[in-house]
């Protein structure tokens, strides 16, 4: 039973905040995040021999984080309990005090940009821009084709762009 | 190569995973549509302002509290189904125990059966064998 808690000790310490990342990103809210997190953990660990050391587990564990978002987000949208951004805690030490505020400026903006996608383009677009994944392992974490993905992923960031430049974000000034 | 077809390899183009032959074709079309260089550059500049912006740090402490409640939580779940996994074996063994027991039941004749032939039937029984059948019955009771 010891052997079994350190190797899910260590399963989560190798997975745990990379995942946590995802389901943040997906339903913008830590304590949420959080708990998609538990669950996705408890549930990959029932099914963890099956993937054991295979170099598809991270594939396989990001698709139980997206599912369960899915489900939250379905729940959310029904109890239109939105209380997004409650703990929203940037760090803002690294940054002085005026690209703190137009750093946090940004932040909400994109946000508010993402939280504008479909469940599914929302899936893609966190999975291709944050997590960097190849369309291949997108596809396999949304159960999804690979030009299905591609097309997704395209619409996703029409919509953000668009999005932020109606916010008057001027690109022009990132590149 | 027209705009549409910009579009349609714009992901592939800003993930570098394009053929170098297209991409050519696509710069040659960039240097002479400034819709399709503006929009190429405001995607990529989409991506690195969505990158820069970082998931909010969870205090360590709140962190391990939460590791600690998901191992043990994976504990209990393994305690159970070692727990569920030993009863359904019992429960296994003992409806297959009752099984054969019926089914024994079922095709062995009743123990003792012999026993229920009242005296009045053996003796028409040794009769027959007798009288109608001419089998010798003592003698086969005390074969010389």
């Amino acid at each position: 039973m010891r052997q079994k808690s350190e190797e899910f000790d260590a399963f989560y310490r190798e997975y745990g905040r990379r995942l946590y990342a995802v389901a943040f990103r997906l339903v913008q809210n830590q304590e949420d995040a959080l708990d998609i997190l538990h669950d996705s953990f408890l549930r990959a660990y029932r099914h963890w021999q099956r993937f054991r050391g295979s170099a598809k587990v991270s594939t396989w564990l990001y698709r139980i984080v997206v599912n369960l978002a899915y489900d939250y987000l379905r729940r959310r949208s029904r109890t239109k309990h939105l209380e997004l951004l409650e703990h929203y805690d940037y760090r803002k030490d690294s940054y002085d005090g005026e690209k703190a505020v137009v750093h946090k400026m940004l932040a909400e903006q994109v946000r508010a940009a993402v939280e504008t996608l479909t469940e599914k383009q929302k899936a893609v677009f966190v999975l291709k821009v944050y997590e960097e994944l190849s369309f291949q392992e997108i596809a396999a974490a949304t159960s999804a084709r690979i030009g299905t993905v591609k097309a997704t992923y395209f619409q996703a960031l029409q919509k953000v762009r668009r999005h932020l430049k109606q916010q008057g974000v001027r690109f022009h000034e990132m590149s | 190569m027209k705009c549409r077809d910009v579009e349609r390899y714009a992901v592939d183009f800003l993930e570098k995973t394009l053929p170098q032959e297209v991409v050519s074709q696509i710069e040659a079309h960039l240097r002479d549509c400034p819709g399709c260089a503006r929009l190429l550059s405001e995607l990529s500049a989409t991506v690195k302002a969505c990158r820069s912006v970082p998931v909010p740090e969870f205090p360590e402490a709140a962190w391990l509290l939460r590791r600690e409640r998901a191992v043990s939580d994976a504990v209990r779940f393994i305690r159970f189904r070692s727990l569920a996994a030993t009863l359904a074996s019992a429960a296994v063994l003992a409806v297959s125990i009752v099984a054969v027991r019926i089914a024994g039941d079922r095709t062995s004749p009743p123990s003792g059966w012999e026993a229920s032939l009242s005296p009045d039937a053996i003796v028409e029984a040794v009769d027959y064998l007798e009288t109608d059948s001419n089998i010798p019955i003592r003698t086969l009771a005390h074969p010389r």
